[in-house]
């Protein structure tokens, strides 16, 4: 007889997936005791990939926990404290303010390069990308934030419980016009993205009359500003009966939000979105049924599917690595914390962002920003490069880039007196399990040797423009 | 010898980078040519010649602009009873023909109605009417009702690999703004995008170090550096911005040197400034053949009214602003501008002062060469096609006119089929 796993049993016994929900099936168990060796190269992967990558004092703990007890502990956020209060204190920005969306972006890019639950937090962009919410609309940055602490709150947990969330949050009302949604004047905007970006996907089996039907089940929703509080009002609600999907009764809300949970294209269709923010875009009919399972017979968790995903062999096939295209919040945390580069280095974190072409609360549209291919052009690509640059030199004002450096290097007594010493130990920090080919490390090495005197120390003379350089280069730009 | 400037001047200060990446672009093998007309001709095999220094603008309004209150019916009876609260009264609109008017917002591109240099294309949609933002925006910008997520190309896109001398140019298309839109996108023709002219550059150290960084960078970028397609995508990417960088520096060079004489923009005004880049760029001397930008907040579904009223008079400000300039820089008749929004907004307004999504609406095109007026009947607003708007002309229509009789290109190949042409232009 199936049987409540808790989640800690589930960790400790298996290196497995909690399942919440009776019925749910364990996961394969893996071999018990600490792993002899630690492949670093996938440690590494996991990280850019489950994460913001990781500074190198991180690394090392993680290291100790090897390959399946980090995967554990990133599934497991509330094993880890949730330190950012002090760390906004040490880092000298403990204050937000709630009415300037520039802080709250600020906050956010503190929130991702310094948080000790990283998948907790990559999740939560996935999730503004998958409810892509605006303020150009809403206009009010509390709000987004409240948003961005459901997705956070919710991150690994139920589909089901964070479609609920969402309906009711202020600013996705706001977003999709909520408030206009009253009996007799149906607003079809919620009801249509709904199921069109939320749940069943385009071409997901839904017609336009339930699009008018499921709006009407969705009327009298709406966020009370006095209150400050979402408010269910019977009387600006049809309580008439709807025909939705295919049943028929005096729907509300909460059923349409049962219906498109348990809709056979909703497994499908969030399961690929997560496979291709964790993987590739190709994921294989096979994969995504199982994972569809997966989310089906657990009722709905993201955790399991996410923990399919991160412990599959197309997760650390060779052709996944660096093979897919950073997201500039990515491309920017991963930077920070493999330097560990002090926040008040990096000007302008928002702004920075602004330039690589996602500015954090403000995804062009309800569809959120197309990921992959569509982050790199021309002008996203300069913006790249200036950012490495600049941060580089920065940290070299400071004098921090030579320590920084040896930090994150494999081993802190690397030999750095040749320059193609130099330049292998730096790409080794920057791209962990990456080979370059021959004419970058020549050009690498060309640029250390050229006109540099014999005897002169390299990394203090060229440890920063390097590694702005390789920051630059078309690799680093993959995860 | 004035034209093209910039492209003879980027050759000589290119040729450094060019060499050194072995990857020498078809366009700069193009431009070598002792003569840049000749060479131009020598496009696509058994093609038209293409037009030589022509440009479209394409201007995307996004979000669904209401088309009804754009250019309005005001003799079709059933306008005021579709629109009690929203409907714009006779006595305000700018009348431009015995049946329709504009949006009294729209009284700049009035006054270019009257010069005769504005056409207004009413009734333009698509069979089959998707009222999902982004499947009908993706309709658009492919050019193909029948559009999957594995058949996603750009109709411009098309153009440019069509028309093969445009393909590997990165400054045939140039897209102003953050993002690359899927009417600029193929499988491997990244199109630059310029998101703010001053930054547009390689902000790198002064002196000798610049120099090293900068052929660091150029050879990190080379041909032969990286194996995995991704990387190879963003090598590519990287070569397009050198080669832009160089090409741009220039072109803005010549403009301010006639800055003189360009027109006065609004201020606070988005598609304004974007449109003042593009009259930089073009009277600089670059060979862009189409630009894109987008304007968006067009989802009117509440408190429409001012809303829509402000975005109207932004781009009319804009657009007659941006047509003068280019007018005393001696180039309103080598430029015409399409606008296009997804899809038209339901006849009848919803309880919130707002209007849902629709279908058939409008288009203007505008232009030195443009033949102003109104093309096509108003659609009927008694005989609706589920509450929306009938179209009697497809929007590939207009595509085609712009393809076929603007910048010279056999349409059918773009488009995929044979759409008859209009004749505004």
């Amino acid at each position: 007889m199936s049987t409540t796993v808790t989640h800690s049993a589930a960790a400790v016994h298996l290196g497995g997936t909690p399942l919440a929900h009776p019925g749910a099936r364990t996961t394969k168990p893996v071999p018990p005791g600490p792993a002899p060796y630690v492949d670093t190269a996938a440690l590494h992967h996991l990280l850019r990939r489950a994460g913001f990558g990781a500074r190198p004092a991180e690394f090392v703990q993680y290291t100790s926990l090897g390959v399946p007890g980090t995967t554990d502990l990133l599934l497991h956020p509330e094993r880890s404290p949730d330190r950012m209060a002090e760390i906004q204190k040490e880092i000298g920005s403990d204050y937000i303010d709630f009415t300037s969306i520039g802080s709250l972006q600020n906050w956010w890019m503190y929130r991702m390069t310094h948080t000790q639950r990283p998948l907790e937090e990559k999740m939560t962009l996935f999730w503004h990308n998958h409810f892509a919410t605006a303020n150009f609309k809403v206009d009010n940055p509390q709000w987004m934030w409240q948003q961005n602490d459901l997705f956070r709150t919710h991150s690994l947990g139920n589909f089901r419980e964070l479609l609920g969330g969402v309906a009711r949050d202020p600013a996705m009302l706001m977003w999709l016009d909520g408030a206009e949604n009253v009996k007799g004047r149906a607003n079809e905007n919620f009801g249509r993205e709904l199921m069109e970006l939320f749940t069943l996907g385009i071409g997901g089996g839904y017609t336009e009359t339930d699009v008018k039907e499921g709006a009407r089940a969705f009327t009298g929703w709406y966020y009370d500003n006095n209150a400050e509080s979402f408010v269910f009002d019977p009387a600006k609600h049809d309580d008439g009966v709807k025909t939705f999907l295919g049943q028929t009764g005096r729907l509300n809300g909460d059923d349409i939000l049962d219906i498109v949970a348990a809709h056979p294209s909703t497994g499908r269709f969030v399961t690929t979105k997560l496979y291709k923010f964790f993987v590739h875009a190709d994921p294989t009919p096979a994969e995504i049924d199982s994972l569809s399972a997966t989310y089906y017979q657990s009722g709905f968790e993201i955790r399991p599917v996410v923990g399919q995903i991160l412990r599959s062999a197309a997760f650390y096939a060779p052709e996944t690595r660096y093979a897919k295209m950073k997201s500039p919040a990515e491309y920017m945390a991963i930077s920070i914390r493999t330097l560990d580069i002090p926040m008040t280095a990096v000007n302008d974190p928002a702004g920075t962002l602004r330039s690589f072409g996602q500015d954090l609360f403000n995804p062009p549209n309800v569809k959120g920003w197309p990921e992959g291919h569509a982050w790199m052009n021309t002008t996203t690509l300069l913006a790249r490069i200036n950012y490495a640059t600049a941060v580089t030199q920065e940290m070299d004002r400071r004098g921090l880039v030579s320590q920084s450096l040896r930090n994150a290097m494999p081993s802190p007594d690397m030999k750095l007196t040749t320059p193609d010493q130099m330049v292998d130990a730096l790409w080794s920090v920057f791209m962990p399990g990456h080979i370059p080919s021959i004419p970058t490390r020549n050009a690498l090495i060309a640029y250390v040797g050229n006109g540099t005197p014999a005897g002169s120390p390299l990394l203090e003379r060229h440890g920063a423009g390097l590694s702005g350089l390789i920051m630059s280069a078309p690799e680093y730009q993959l995860a | 010898m004035q034209e093209p400037v910039s492209r003879r001047k980027f050759l000589q200060n290119g040729l450094t980078f060019v060499s050194l990446s072995m990857a020498i672009p078809t366009f700069l093998m193009r431009c070598a040519a002792a003569d840049p007309g000749a060479a131009l001709a020598g496009g696509a095999p058994g093609g038209a010649p293409p037009q030589q220094g022509k440009t479209l603008v394409v201007i995307e309004m996004q979000g669904g602009n209401d088309g009804l209150n754009t250019v309005i019916p005001y003799t079709d009876l059933g306008y005021a009873k579709a629109r009690p609260v929203i409907g714009i009264a006779e006595r305000d609109l700018v009348k431009i023909s015995s049946t329709v008017g504009l949006h009294p917002s729209l009284k700049p591109l009035g006054d270019l109605y009257n010069q005769g240099k504005l056409a207004v294309m009413t009734g333009v949609g698509y069979p089959n009417p998707n009222r999902s933002h982004f499947h009908s925006m993706d309709i658009w910008q492919t050019g193909d009702t029948e559009v999957d997520i594995t058949t996603r190309t750009g109709w411009l896109a098309r153009y440019f690999d069509a028309d093969g001398h445009l393909k590997s140019d990165p400054l045939s298309g140039v897209t102003v703004g953050s993002a690359l839109p899927l009417a600029l996108t193929a499988d491997d023709t990244p199109v630059s995008v310029i998101g703010n002219l001053r930054t547009f550059g390689f902000q790198t150290t002064a002196g000798v170090d610049r120099k090293k960084t900068m052929d660091t960078l150029q050879a990190l970028y080379s041909q032969g550096t990286v194996a995995s397609s991704p990387a190879e995508f963003v090598r590519n990417v990287g070569v397009d911005a050198y080669t832009s960088v160089a090409e741009l520096k220039t072109a803005i060079k010549d403009y301010d040197v006639r800055s003189a004489n360009a027109g006065k923009y609004p201020l606070q005004n988005g598609l304004a400034n974007g449109l003042q880049t593009i009259a930089k760029l073009i009277t600089g001397g670059l060979t862009t053949r189409v630009f894109y930008l987008t304007i968006g907040g067009f989802d009117t579904h509440a408190n429409q009214p001012n809303q829509h009223a402000q975005l109207l008079e932004q781009m009319a400000d804009a657009l007659s602003a941006f047509y003068q300039d280019l007018s005393l820089q001696g180039k309103a008749d080598d430029v015409t501008v399409m606008t296009f929004s997804e899809f038209g907004r339901r006849v009848h307004e919803n309880g919130s002062a707002g209007t849902d999504h629709g279908a058939a609406s409008v288009m203007f095109v505008l232009g030195g060469a443009v033949k102003g007026g109104v093309y096509g009947d108003y659609p009927s607003l008694e005989d609706l096609d589920d509450g929306d708007l009938r179209f009697h002309t497809d929007y590939r229509s207009v595509y085609a006119t712009l393809l076929e009789k603007w910048l010279g290109t056999p349409s059918s190949t773009v488009l995929g089929g044979t759409y008859p042409t209009l004749n505004f232009v």
